[in-house]
């Protein structure tokens, strides 16, 4: 199992944080100092270095599809025009290059330059015989002049669009060129300018502030971005509310914990392990949550009580959410030892009895699962249970608490390690007694 | 005394007069009868030693005390209530009741009572020991004599067996528990017997959190977790047969609760 190092220093309330992520490490510290977007940084880190080749291969898809629209205004003028000219036949290739866009394999790679090379020569066929057809001068020089077509050239039609095509074909593969070159030059400025893009990041990018290293090679170094070889997917929830569908609009952590909780990952055949983790989930939760289709035929989540109670997950209790998100990623396939999971205060709107309930399930998915956790939590029994059971399932090794303390700067905080001992946490936790001493009677 | 008892050395090493006149039981009965009768632990004041040195100190003649005091605390519901003092004189040489005198054993409780002047409570009973050949006799008089009234009423004559068998070291003293764990066990073996898989986990699962409501009374946790183990462990060899998610369930209560 690999040992995972992750560096913030000098952005937002965050003075200096150095956290390991062994196994489970639990982050506690006052409102305002910065554990959100240490969860939030470190998704972004993970998920942006596993899918930044695809990312590349998605700009590149779109610019092809750009490509298309820009002809496709055309194309449909011409349509019009022309009575036995195929309807969809951009609209086709737009569609054929949207399914290549789903994963980033050199078969898809070539599928897709064939795509448009063929709809380049269909297109040019028909803007051929518009050309040579019997209409409007003016709206054969419109059409030419929008494609950057010489109208005013005494080459014939033909041999102008015949051009034409090459040189789109030739800008299609300048634009495949570049995409390959950026793939293989995983440059750090593109790697955060891809991240911005897709996940919609509206702070100030932490370029030169953050590291992460796995086993001790840094993921950003020499302004290039590495690979993680053993962590592929972070998951980050930092609320309970962000199952519900009315909610997961324009939020990325939202959109991705819904589709990854209706979506299973194809062709996996479910451990052991994933086994009894999902009948003790459906044990406390007393009943399952399937994904259904409604009547938009689209899939919904739904929790199904033991006694017959059939609710949309949405209309659960929230505390009730917490556990079926849990329980939906493992059925779905997508907790293991390549996930690290991030939980932003888990123990939000849960009874203390399943506080340390929710403890258990999260001790037991990197024991049994391999899964790295990341909690960062308020909540005395939640940092104590995690404490206790860790021990007790023999992983208290690889589970480390950190506390933020107040640095010397205002509003700015250092993460001190506390390796296993939760003292320090539990003093702060402290104060609240002290509050209601000064308060109350 | 009706109920069992458990000596208590602490309130005897705690006792002021322990200082200069501590021994143990046994001690004091080698001292006088050559033989130590009793449980070699059993800690006592020497009362007639303290006496010689009270007498001493304050120039008087020395009066008749019991022999021994030692701590006792009685138990019953499975609880020991507070620690007290219990007067023990020993007779074993005493082989007939004849030479029993009520003033001369009513003198020696005032007069150890005197001694002892503490805050500590005291067994309102007192023991007087014999040898078990004549405890027959010596429990006839003392039962005669309580009729006629005064410190005789609260005495009692013990054999030496009688003594040894009734008090006891705490830790001899077996956990009774509130659970009847018969009807628990049969209560989930008759869904083993024939085998209904549903009920059978439900009903483990119950008596689990019967258990775990015993967390913080360990002795009641422990008796129903072992009753438990002797449940599933005679469903583990039963061999019934038990679907994926039957054997699942199954390991999951084996992890949670019954393999530590």
């Amino acid at each position: 199992m690999s040992h995972y190092k992750y560096t913030i220093r000098d952005y937002h309330a965050i003075e200096l944080a150095n956290i390991m992520l062994d196994g489970i490490t639990v982050v506690s510290g006052e409102n305002g100092c910065g554990k959100s977007t240490l969860s939030r940084w470190l998704y972004y880190l993970v998920n942006g270095a596993s899918r930044f080749d695809f990312f590349l291969y998605q700009d590149f898809i779109s610019s092809l599809q750009r490509e298309f629209n820009y002809l496709d205004a055309v194309y449909q003028d011409l349509r019009m025009t022309m009575a036995s000219t195929p309807s969809s036949l951009i609209y086709d290739g737009k569609r054929r290059l949207e399914e290549l866009m789903a994963s980033d394999s050199e078969d898809n790679l070539h599928q897709a330059m064939i795509v448009y090379h063929n709809t380049l020569d269909r297109f040019g066929v028909v803007l051929s015989d518009y050309l040579k057809g019997n209409y409007p001068k003016a709206s054969k020089d419109r059409a030419l002049k929008f494609l950057g077509i010489d109208s005013g050239s005494s080459l014939p039609a033909h041999q102008r669009v015949s051009d034409f095509i090459i040189r789109q074909k030739k800008s299609g593969e300048e634009s495949q060129k570049r995409y390959l070159e950026a793939k293989d030059r995983r440059s750090q400025s593109e790697f955060f300018s891809q991240l911005k893009f897709h996940y919609d990041i509206r702070e100030e990018i932490p370029e030169e502030k953050i590291e992460l290293e796995e086993d001790k090679v840094s993921l950003l170094k020499n302004r290039k971005v590495g690979y993680l070889y053993n962590l592929r997917r972070a998951i980050y929830v930092n609320t309970p509310m962000a199952v519900s569908e009315d909610v997961a609009v324009d939020n990325v952590f939202w959109e991705d914990l819904q589709k990854i909780m209706i979506y299973p990952v194809k062709g996996r055949e479910r451990t052991k392990g994933e086994k009894k983790l999902i009948i003790r989930l459906q044990k406390l939760i007393k009943g399952s949550v399937t994904a259904e289709k409604d009547d938009f035929d689209q899939l919904e989540l739904r929790y199904k009580r033991e006694d017959g109670l059939d609710i949309k997950l949405d209309d659960v209790a929230t505390g009730m959410k917490t556990f079926s998100y849990i329980l939906r990623l493992i059925e779905n396939g997508y907790l293991d030892d390549q996930t690290l999971l991030l939980i932003d205060e888990p123990e939000a709107h849960l009874h203390p009895q399943w506080v340390v309930e929710f403890a258990h399930i999260l001790v037991l998915l990197n024991k049994e699962l391999g899964v790295k956790v990341m909690v960062a939590s308020h909540h005395p029994n939640m940092v104590a249970a995690i404490q206790a059971i860790s021990e007790k399932e023999g992983v208290k090794d690889t589970t480390i608490f950190y506390i933020a303390l107040s640095s010397d700067k205002p509003f700015k905080y250092v993460y001190g390690e506390l390796g296993n001992n939760v003292e320090e946490i539990f003093r702060s936790f402290n104060f609240a007694y002290d509050k209601i001493s000064q308060y109350g009677v | 005394m009706e109920c069992e008892l458990a000596y208590d050395n602490s309130i005897v090493t705690s006792n002021p007069l322990y200082q200069t006149c501590g021994s143990f039981l046994c001690e004091v009965a080698q001292k006088d009868y050559g033989a130590k009768y009793f449980r070699p632990e059993i800690e006592c004041l020497d009362i007639d030693y303290c006496e010689s040195l009270a007498a001493v100190n304050e120039k008087r003649r020395k009066e008749a005390t019991v022999d021994a005091v030692i701590g006792v605390k009685p138990y019953k519901k499975n609880r020991f209530s507070q620690a007290r003092l219990l007067l023990v004189e020993l007779r074993m040489k005493y082989l007939s009741p004849k030479n029993l005198s009520k003033n001369r054993l009513e003198g020696k409780v005032r007069h150890t009572l005197a001694l002892l002047s503490t805050d500590e409570p005291i067994c309102q009973t007192k023991l007087f020991i014999f040898r078990d050949d004549v405890i027959q006799q010596m429990e006839g008089w003392f039962k005669e004599h309580a009729r006629e009234g005064g410190i005789i009423r609260n005495c009692e004559a013990w054999s030496v067996s009688k003594f040894n068998e009734l008090i006891k070291s705490e830790r001899e003293f077996p956990y009774k528990p509130i659970t009847d764990i018969k009807e628990m066990k049969e209560s989930i073996g008759r869904y083993l017997r024939p085998w209904d898989s549903l009920n059978f986990f439900k009903s483990i699962e119950y008596w689990l959190n019967i258990a775990n409501t015993f967390r913080y009374k360990p002795d009641e946790f422990h008796i129903i977790m072992k009753g438990l183990k002797d449940v599933w462990d005679d469903f583990r060899t039963s061999g019934v047969i038990l679907s994926e998610d039957e054997e699942l369930n199954a390991e999951i209560i084996e992890e949670d609760y019954l393999n530590t």
